[in-house]
């Protein structure tokens, strides 16, 4: 990440104070007040999720998710604790969904639980994150409304191509994750 | 269908709470407490991660890019008029929404451009921005997280390319 951050903002001023210096704060500006807004957003949206997800709690829908999907995460994410498997279990239910505001804070909880005081993601970080990056959902309902509003004439004809494109994407993923894991092992032996 | 999947999940888990006599004003003030410091706790690395990109995109080293791998993204499959969206996507969700639409606007919504990048754009994430909230506030060193995730991504979107010419 430091890297590529002091690749992206040197690449950017550099061409910036030659053909635009006098626009360069100003896109810097932008970029900050976008993440003001985003944060403002997310404010709410957390509020709310965060809100219903406390009820969920209590009410014992988090842990019928949790059991619904304990065999996949069990594989997945060997050696966690129970309530870690819950918070994942609960992000990937929202994912699914296409439920992205629900899952970012279980995601951030989770990968939290994950981390512990550790610097750098462990493995089982590594592949949750991957998996949420890939961007798991079952219905692009933001696209399909969008091509209905421009005109389209079968708006959701989309929707096959993409549910297998996002799961191409994710097994891709995954299979990365557990190649770079073996030959890590590999390295240290 | 969507419209009413998520009001209806919502009503559900407060008739559910209620029946089972939960506290349920309690338990989602217990919830939401967690809110304020997240976003604040999240706001550093967004801010980082957006500063970035909004550099990058403006000062146009965006198209610049996507002009130098169009000649590469064509051999694979990808036609040249969906490179800009293929570069932007995994850095801004908002920037990628808007070159969609453009694009929906000059080749018409139901040409092939028009397919390839709704499924490419549905069917990916904002690598960036994920990896900068979920990991934010913990994760230093991402260990190939953002660079896997790329590759996955980029995979994807040959795939995309591909499936939209058969169906």
């Amino acid at each position: 990440m430091n890297l590529l951050f002091v690749i992206m903002m040197a690449a950017g001023l550099i061409r910036m104070l030659f053909f635009d210096p006098s626009g360069a704060l100003g896109a810097a500006l932008a970029g900050a007040e976008n993440a003001v807004s985003v944060s403002i957003r997310m404010l709410a949206v957390y509020a709310l999720w965060l809100g219903v997800l406390g009820v969920m709690k209590k009410n014992g829908v988090t842990s019928f998710v949790t059991r619904l999907f304990r065999p996949l995460t069990r594989r997945l994410f060997r050696g966690e604790k129970e309530q870690t498997h819950a918070l994942i279990s609960q992000n990937l239910a929202a994912n699914f969904l296409g439920i992205g505001s629900a899952a970012t804070p279980l995601g951030i909880e989770a990968i939290r639980e994950m981390q512990g005081e550790k610097a750098e993601a462990t493995d089982n970080a590594v592949l949750f994150l991957v998996i949420n990056a890939c961007g798991v959902q079952l219905l692009p309902a933001t696209i399909i409304a969008l091509r209905e509003q421009a005109g389209s004439a079968s708006a959701s004809d989309i929707l096959l191509p993409t549910v297998i494109s996002t799961a191409v994407t994710a097994t891709i993923g995954v299979l990365l994750c557990f190649l770079k894991r073996k030959s890590g092992s590999k390295r240290k032996v | 269908m969507s419209v009413y999947l998520l009001p209806a999940f919502i009503l559900l888990n407060f008739l559910v709470a209620a029946l089972r006599r939960v506290p349920v004003f309690d338990a989602f003030i217990e919830g939401a407490k967690g809110a304020v410091k997240l976003a604040a706790e999240i706001f550093p690395y967004l801010a980082a991660v957006l500063i970035a990109v909004s550099l990058f995109k403006d000062s146009g080293l965006a198209s610049l890019v996507a002009r130098w791998l169009s000649p590469l993204f064509r051999v694979m499959g990808i036609p040249p008029e969906l490179t800009e969206l293929i570069v932007v996507r995994p850095m801004s969700g908002s920037g990628s929404i808007g070159l969609l639409t453009e694009i929906y606007r000059q080749y018409g919504a139901d040409s092939y451009p028009a397919r390839a990048a709704s499924v490419i754009v549905g069917s990916s994430e904002t690598v960036f921005y994920v990896a900068a909230l979920y990991g934010g506030g913990r994760i230093k060193k991402y260990r190939g997280a953002i660079t896997i995730s790329l590759i996955a991504t980029f995979a994807g979107t040959v795939i995309s390319c591909l499936l939209c010419r058969l169906f």
